[in-house]
């Protein structure tokens, strides 16, 4: 077995360690492996020298007190194996599928993937050999305080100890000042890394949080509706469902953060039974709502509506201009005999909540009009009016076709019989006036141009 | 395939099998001495520790490391990082004040079964 299969596959088997401890072990075996090579061994016997695997995994794991009867968490370890290994397999596939498309490709793989190889090589010497000198200063420093320690307990010879100590500490400052600098570099953005990694976990993470306290809320709201008698079973085992698998999620997440003992089995199978809940809600809420009625057309804003009477005085002759576009505009022009030959009256209807609408007469240009003012909305009674309807669908098992038309404005028109012909209420009236003057326009031009080679034919023809 | 097909193989391949399996446990039940002896010599690391006890008793290598790591979590020894001449920082082992205590009853312990046993041997010699 090669050096870097034999690794590989003990940090396999020794997934059930913590992390630290797994690297401690794997780093000794490695430099032990190392040290044999460069004594003149072959490496496939180097590493045959640690004997049987699984008695040497055994011995590791007896050394920790872990219950030899690990193979039966082993499922544990594959899921953890596997995430690990993730990347790896997508790069091999990665590899497969370049192979396939040619020669070329091939090439091109190979510098991809030498370039990345010695990126991450040389990623990893510098972290190593950061960490390497970290942790001697460290040490280094421990052993000062250790020494001085012991030495002040025998209480002999103290001052010429604490002279040996601080000259020793000035030397080994000395030593490691030139790698201070590069110390903190790479430790400094090893720890932005990891930083930016769990930050970037936690903004996935908070609005996952969001959205399963919205969800718990609302089950709750459904569960009161349950007892009043709602017809609303359907979307309770719907919530549950995607309650379980919002909380899975976030669990998940939770675990990339925070290194604790994790159970992704019983999450995974959680967040199944959470899917068929959520399925069998759907079936039950279809049959639920199949058996309700369709309760035609509700516009939330009529039921606040206030209507205004406005009479003018129109000219004997000519058209009268009115452009009234809102919301829903002009609904009828009606001839009423009632009405005197020079009046004009608007029946104008509007949601009086949100705006008041009145009519005005411009003098220059000669039509009528709407002045709007709107009010300042509450948005809160809007949300009020939804619950309520909703609340009343579920109930009377009804379903209205809702409007939410909140500037609501139509207006009636009634003239004289002898005046109906007169009224024009043409949203594109204006555009047709410019339209058709662009037009003469047009014709003109296209005539003068006409005229114009005429005129120079006739020149030439002088001439020659 | 020769071994199994008399008798008389069968008993001598046994004999051999038992006796290996005996003779690993002798190694087994020193070993924790050798290594603690060894330690409480000289600070040594990983692989020194093995080539030197391997002088003495031919061992595996593989069980040597989880002894070490054993001896480490109980406490009787502890480890530190030192810088090499060739290639990455090696971990030493030390022995502490617990393992020497331990180190020297169990040698006690040891003196005391070996003499026991060998006088014993001599006595059945006779």
């Amino acid at each position: 077995m090669k050096k870097i299969e034999f690794l590989r596959e003990l940090e396999e088997q020794l997934m059930i360690l913590n992390d630290n401890e797994r690297r401690d072990i794997l780093e000794e075996y490695e430099q032990h492996i190392d040290l044999k090579i460069s004594a003149g061994m072959l490496e496939e016997a180097a590493t045959t020298d640690f004997g049987n695997m699984t008695e040497l995994v055994d011995n590791i794991l007896s050394a920790y007190n872990v219950n030899l009867n690990y193979n039966k968490s082993k499922d544990k370890v594959k899921i953890k194996v596997r995430m690990e290994n993730l990347f790896k397999k997508v790069w091999s596939h990665l590899k497969n599928g370049c192979k396939k498309i040619g020669n070329r490709c091939k090439k091109i793989n190979k510098g991809i993937k030498n370039t990345f190889l010695s990126l991450c090589i040389s990623f990893k010497n510098c972290f190593n050999k950061s960490n390497h000198n970290l942790k001697k200063l460290n040490n280094n420093i421990k052993n000062l305080f250790r020494k001085n320690r012991e030495k002040n307990m025998e209480k002999t010879n103290e001052k010429d100890s604490i002279k040996e100590a601080t000259t020793q500490g000035i030397e080994i400052s000395r030593e490691n000042k030139k790698w201070s600098i590069i110390n903190k570099m790479g430790t400094t953005i090893k720890n932005l890394f990891i930083w930016f990694y769990k930050l970037f976990i936690v903004v996935v993470e908070l609005p996952v949080l969001f959205i399963s306290v919205l969800l718990i809320i609302s089950f709750g709201c459904f569960v009161v509706l349950l007892f009043n008698r709602f017809p609303v079973i359907g979307i309770l085992f719907m919530l549950i469902g995607s309650i379980v698998n919002a909380l899975g999620i976030l669990l998940i997440l939770f675990y990339l953060l925070v290194p604790i003992k994790r159970y992704y089995k019983v999450i995974l199978s959680s967040m199944g039974i959470g899917l068929l809940f959520f399925g069998i809600g759907i079936g039950i809420a279809f049959i639920e709502f199949s058996q309700f009625t369709y309760g035609g057309e509700i516009c939330i804003s009529e039921q606040e509506v206030k209507t205004d009477i406005n009479t003018f005085d129109i000219p004997p002759e000519g058209e009268v201009l009115c452009f009234l576009y809102g919301a829903n505009g002009v609904r009828d022009i009606i001839a009423d005999k009632t009405i005197p030959i020079d009046k004009i009256v608007f029946e104008t209807t509007y949601n009086k909540n949100e705006m008041t609408v009145g009519i005005y007469y411009d003098e220059q240009e000669q039509y009528f009009a709407y002045e709007t003012m709107y009010i300042n909305n509450k948005v809160g009674l809007n949300f009020i009016k939804m619950k309520d309807l909703f609340l009343k669908q579920l109930n009377e098992k009804v379903i209205y076709e809702i409007i939410d038309d909140t500037y609501f404005v139509t207006t009636t028109i009634k003239v004289a019989p002898e005046n109906f012909e007169r009224i024009v209420n043409e949203e594109n009236y204006y555009e047709n006036e410019i339209e058709n003057e662009m037009e003469d326009e047009l014709e003109d031009e296209l005539e003068y141009d006409i005229e114009d080679e005429l005129e120079k034919d006739n020149l030439k023809l002088k001439i020659s | 395939m020769t071994l199994y097909s008399t008798g008389y193989n069968i008993i001598v391949t046994n004999e051999e099998m038992r006796i290996d399996y005996l003779n690993a446990q002798f190694k087994k039940g020193v070993l924790e001495l050798v290594v603690l002896l060894a330690v409480a010599k000289k600070d040594m690391y990983g692989y020194e520790l093995v080539s030197e006890v391997s002088k003495v008793i031919d061992v595996n290598e593989g069980t040597i490391y989880p002894l070490l790591k054993r001896l480490t979590n109980e406490h009787y020894f502890e480890t530190y990082l030192q810088e090499s001449t060739e290639g990455p920082p090696r971990k030493y082992y030390r022995l502490t004040a617990a393992g020497l205590l331990y180190s020297k009853n169990l040698g006690k312990e040891w003196d005391e079964f070996q003499s026991n046993i060998n006088e014993f041997i001599k006595e059945t010699k006779r």
